[in-house]
């Protein structure tokens, strides 16, 4: 096993310890606002590292561009789902008890 | 090297099934819908972990189109929300939490 190996090893199992930790925070958290962060954050940072990880093991530069792109249009669509999400959890709580 | 991956690829599918159970609890339409948006993203991640395991690009492509489909559902849902207004007549209907606007 080369570093390489290792640091991929590392970073794909960090990776999957964001996804547990963004799993266990949408199941956790109390109210739709803050399950919010748990969807759009930390699962976020799991799947970069592990595109991350696959990039390096793969070593082509044509492969790890197209896993570039993965991750770029998951980060776009995310900042687009918290957006609206976010909007909707607002309006739920103000129909709830009026400001 | 291909166990490694593989390992991960279930340790990402057990994570995704805990997350279902926010779909199965709710209580709202909104914790559903996050639910399944982090399926979507979490199948993402499955999908390159196990093209890396089983050295199939293919599965390179089916993570790019997850990716591209995975937020459709949410608009999809905020659109069914807002055009419903009654005047419109649309598909779309208000939702339960009684919004008047």
């Amino acid at each position: 096993m080369t570093w390489l190996d290792y640091a991929v090893i590392v970073l794909l199992f960090t990776g999957v310890f964001f996804y547990a930790a963004g799993s266990l925070g949408l199941v956790r958290f109390p109210d739709a606002s803050s399950r919010l962060h748990a969807l759009t954050k930390a699962d976020n940072v799991g799947l970069g590292l592990v595109a991350l990880a696959t990039a390096l093991h793969w070593g082509s530069p044509a492969i790890a561009a197209k896993i570039f792109a993965v991750w770029l249009f998951a980060i776009m669509a995310a900042g687009m789902t918290a957006q609206l999400l976010a909007r909707t959890a607002k309006d739920d709580d103000e129909a709830r008890d009026p400001p | 090297m291909p166990d490694v991956f593989m390992l991960a690829a279930i340790l990402l599918l057990a994570t995704l099934g805990v997350a279902l159970m926010r779909a199965v609890r709710g209580p709202g339409r909104i914790d559903r819908i996050m639910a399944a948006q982090l399926v979507g993203t979490g199948g993402v991640g499955v999908a390159l972990v196990l093209g890396a395991a089983r050295n199939a690009p293919a599965m390179l492509d089916a993570a790019l189109i997850g990716t591209l489909l995975a937020s459709v559902a949410v608009s999809a849902y905020v659109r069914g929300r807002t055009v419903g207004q009654p005047e419109t007549g649309g598909p779309g209907r208000a939702d339960e939490a009684g919004r008047s606007e």
